[in-house]
């Protein structure tokens, strides 16, 4: 199981004081760290979300709807097997959007990725993600990672 | 109040909309970084400010000036920070209009060291800057 911590903007945010929305993306990775994929998407995922997958590799592109969404997901964890870990850096959250950083460390035979992965969220009037960007600011080794 | 760094964002795109390259400047570190997402031939990273403004006036002179940032949503802390936005723009003869997130890290000292973004319909943005046929 990937080892995740709380995010934090790193000045003392605490649980009591995060936002809703990021309270409700710390309960969805809570349930992606113990493999439990249908839970993160009920937690987080409008049943119309598009997911935008940065880059030019065989995941990039445009993923239309909740299940579309969590094959992307799941394809990603199938991809790093139990060897991800995701260390959260900061997240912004405001009125209708927030932007978690993380440091996403991966292995598999060959090779190993160590980047800092951005995801932006567009939240629907339900308190779900509606519109998700998934991007690096080292795009080129995420892809080459993914093949 | 505004985080200072939110405000620093404002004056960024305050700066870009009116064209002020001397005022983009000095929100730039010198050594700041552009990662230009997408598969065009505008694509790829700019390192340094003068290569940033430069691709600035690229994108300027390439829609006539018509290119303009619509921010949705403007977030930051001390470090990073967070611009949702429409972007808005024509060239010859075809029309832009995509949500895009773009993500920001601070140099810590008033400016922009590292930006990068991603569109909501990249293709769109890929298609608007190619002249490729594959486009239309």
């Amino acid at each position: 199981m990937p080892p995740t911590r709380q995010p934090s903007t790193g000045s003392g945010m605490t649980e009591n004081s995060m936002g809703d929305k990021t309270r409700r993306l710390v309960e969805a990775m809570a349930a992606y760290s113990r493999d439990d994929v249908e839970r993160f998407g009920e937690l987080l995922l409008a049943d119309d979300v598009v997911w935008h997958w940065s880059g030019r590799s065989s995941m990039s592109g445009e993923y239309r709807g909740a299940e579309a969404a969590l094959e992307l997901v799941r394809g990603f964890r199938e991809l790093t097997g139990n060897q991800l870990l995701i260390e959260p850096i900061d997240v912004l959250e405001g009125d209708d959007h927030l932007m978690s950083f993380t440091h996403v460390t991966a292995d598999k035979p060959g090779e190993h990725l160590d980047v800092i992965m951005t995801d932006a969220m567009r939240f629907g009037p339900d308190g779900k993600v509606e519109e998700f960007w998934t991007l690096s600011n080292d795009q080129a080794a995420v892809d080459a990672f993914i093949g | 109040m505004a985080h200072p760094n939110v405000e620093l964002l404002q004056r960024f795109l305050d700066a870009y909309a009116d064209g002020d390259r001397e005022a983009l400047e000095g929100l730039l570190s010198p050594d700041a970084v552009w990662h230009v997402g997408g598969t065009n031939r505008l694509s790829g990273d700019y390192r340094g400010r003068d290569a940033i403004l430069e691709y600035f006036d690229t994108v300027q002179r390439e829609t006539d000036g018509t290119l303009t940032l619509h921010p949705v949503e403007v977030l930051a802390n001390d470090r990073r920070g967070a611009v949702f936005l429409r972007v808005t723009a024509e060239r010859e003869g075809r029309m832009l209009d995509v949500a895009m997130a773009e993500a920001f890290l601070f140099a810590g000292d008033g400016s922009v060291q590292e930006f990068w973004a991603h569109a909501a319909d990249q293709a769109a943005v890929d298609g608007f800057w190619d002249d490729g046929e594959q486009y239309g």
